[in-house]
């Protein structure tokens, strides 16, 4: 079963590997009204999730394929969605910083502004409660609608990807292969959609050197240390009622290290609820009272994600704590669980020492997840 | 014989098409809506809606969940599965008119008939409460609202913010979380349900906020316990015994 997917993306290798980015420039070889000459192949693929993280919810109307994730891998390395060829999915998400964005704030095609850090894809077929930031797509297929018409994005129309994509050398068959369509003019962007949504549900990152010793009794990745079993206890657990304390994990709880919530973390001070110049999940849900609220991401793999929040604020883990341990700033819906606490120096070593003990050095070398391109 | 055959035939669809009858029927069934407002001091209240405490200061609630499990109908002692778990969240409720309509779920394809109550599972049942997140699907909501320290989930969670100077700056956040296994009761009452092929009953139930902190003129001291995480013997206790109270039925 892998073998032929493995196949069909070491033949799109050979095809791709003589195109230029695989964008531009496009030479059709098969009129859009011909029919596409390959096969339609329904091979499933098999996601591998670890058993100590939840089960993924797969849209009954995109189970995955061999063929549609190899097609979703493509299109999320390829620059064709942008208006000029320059700006590809993986151009923010970058697979070795846990397709995360080292810049503070995304920048898309000719270098435009956007106004958040793009969000880590780690795990991101689990997220449950609204997409981006601000929670405004419901699925996988919705999020990778937006960015395409986004100006400060790729900045380009749908209807001209689309034109790309049915005239572009390889992607019809590939198109075939996943979807069975007949001729490349019913190549759509739904189904673009469909297949970068499938690739994005293989990013599974659950064998970070935390899940060994703790899930999989992995000898191999010996014990925590002193420093990380001190910081473990300091995410997860409360000895007595004292407020001092981090409390970390009412928020990025779970094996998935978020509850999927949003939430105001207390990073900006207003004077009212209407004062945010980002509302996040309020601009979304028109309800004061999510002003100011963002998703809570997930903490895996977060030494790699930097800089932080959904603005980029803050370049280190040590920022972050300092800031959680200030409190934050008040507001009516600063959340409930963020208040002051005292770390010392070595607390706050430790606490970080437990943190990247979430790195996930097998998902961010994946070789299955990496540019087809390359 | 071969009018013997058609005639056979003929009766062999006609017994069919009787069959198919009474199995859309069955299949429809009736339905039970279950609808939850939030409340508070018997009033319907909204998240970040300023409300009076018993000890003298205001507050307002900015986060409310319950877990409830394993719900039946019963009549006479006969026993009819409505859900297993469901997680009632009043999170997004930020306004009057949404506090009057709480939320609801309707459970479709139950058995027509008369039932004399209903016997709730409020929290989780240790048998849910043995699960883990990795159990289910991320839809579920089991997948989430798990606390690894107690080995638990947390079965309710009541979180706000109280202003307790006057000055109406609400600075006191308050937080109750409240898992483990005495944290689960079960309750049962009667009223009468009648569900009719087709239709759709309503049962609308309150959950009293004042109630979970205050009970019968005692009252939890806010200043004193702003958290509690199921840490305190006392405050837990306490919490803890007033949720099944908390949870009545408005329409019986």
């Amino acid at each position: 079963m892998m073998k032929k997917g493995l196949l069909i993306i070491g033949m799109a290798l050979v095809v791709f590997g003589s195109c230029d980015k695989g964008a531009e420039p496009i030479t059709p070889t098969t009129a859009a009204d011909q029919p596409i000459d390959s096969i339609y192949n329904t091979t499933p693929y098999t996601l591998e999730i670890p058993n100590w993280l939840p089960k993924i919810v797969i849209p009954n109307d995109n189970t995955l394929t061999v063929s549609g994730v190899g097609l979703g891998r493509y299109l999320f390395y390829d620059p064709i969605f942008s208006k000029d060829s320059t700006i590809a999915c993986a151009s923010c998400h970058l697979q070795e910083l846990g397709f995360s964005d080292p810049r503070k704030i995304s920048l898309g095609v000719n270098q435009a502004k956007g106004t958040r850090n793009a969000m880590s894809l780690v795990n991101v077929g689990f997220y449950s409660n609204g997409l981006f930031w601000d929670g405004r797509s419901k699925t996988l297929e919705e999020q990778a609608l937006l960015p395409i018409e986004d100006h400060t994005e790729m900045n380009e129309s749908w209807d001209n990807v689309v034109k790309k994509l049915r005239r572009h050398p390889t992607y019809p068959k590939m198109f075939r292969a996943a979807f069975g369509i007949e001729y490349a003019t019913e190549i759509t962007k739904e189904l673009a959609v469909k297949a970068m949504a499938q690739f994005e549900r293989t990013l599974i990152s659950g064998y970070s050197r935390f899940d060994r010793i703790v899930f999989q009794n992995d000898l191999n990745a010996g014990f925590l240390t002193d420093a990380e079993e001190r910081g473990r206890e300091l995410f997860f657990f409360e000895l007595s009622q004292q407020l001092d304390h981090p409390g970390c994990s009412h928020c990025h709880g779970g094996p998935l290290f978020t509850d999927n919530t949003f939430r105001n973390n207390g990073i900006d001070s207003v004077v009212t609820l209407n004062d945010f110049k980002d509302r996040g999940l309020g601009a979304v849900s028109k309800k004061m009272g999510d002003n100011g609220r963002f998703r809570v991401p997930s903490l895996r793999n977060i030494e790699l994600t930097a800089p932080y929040m959904h603005d980029g604020r803050f370049n280190t883990l040590e920022e972050v704590i300092d800031h959680y341990s200030s409190g934050g700033h008040f507001a009516d819906n600063l959340d409930a669980n963020i208040r002051k606490f005292v770390l010392t120096e070595r607390d706050k070593k430790d606490l970080i020492a437990f943190l990247k003990m979430l790195t996930d050095t097998t998902f961010v070398n994946n070789p299955v997840h990496k540019n087809p391109f390359r | 014989m071969k009018h013997l055959f058609v005639l056979s035939s003929l009766l062999l669809t006609l017994s069919f098409s009787a069959c198919e009858q009474t199995n859309d029927t069955e299949e429809k069934g009736s339905s039970l809506q279950l609808q939850f407002l939030p409340t508070y001091d018997g009033q319907p209240i909204a998240m970040f809606q300023k409300v009076p405490y018993s000890d003298g200061s205001s507050l307002f609630f900015d986060r409310f969940h319950l877990f409830l499990s394993d719900w039946y109908l019963v009549n006479e002692g006969i026993s009819t599965p409505l859900f297993d778990v469901r997680r009632i969240d009043f999170e997004s409720i930020q306004d009057v008119n949404a506090a009057q309509k709480g939320v609801q779920f309707r459970i479709d394809k139950l058995p027509v008939g008369t039932f004399t109550g209903l016997k709730m599972g409020i929290g989780l049942s240790p048998a849910w409460n043995a699960t883990k997140p990795s159990d289910y699907t991320t839809t579920h909501p089991l997948a989430n609202n798990y606390w690894e320290q107690w080995n638990s989930y947390i079965s309710m969670a009541l979180e706000g913010k109280a202003d307790t100077l006057g000055n109406g700056v609400s600075k006191l956040s308050l937080t109750y979380h409240i898992g483990k296994n005495p944290a689960y009761s079960e309750k049962n009452i009667s009223i009468p349900i009648t569900l009719k092929s087709g239709e759709t009953q309503t049962i609308v139930f309150e959950i009293d906020l004042k109630k979970l902190l205050v009970r019968e003129g005692t009252y939890l001291d806010i200043r004193k316990t702003p958290i509690d995480h199921s840490t305190d013997p006392f405050v837990y206790d306490f919490i803890r015994t007033n949720i099944p109270n908390a949870l009545t039925v408005k329409n019986k």
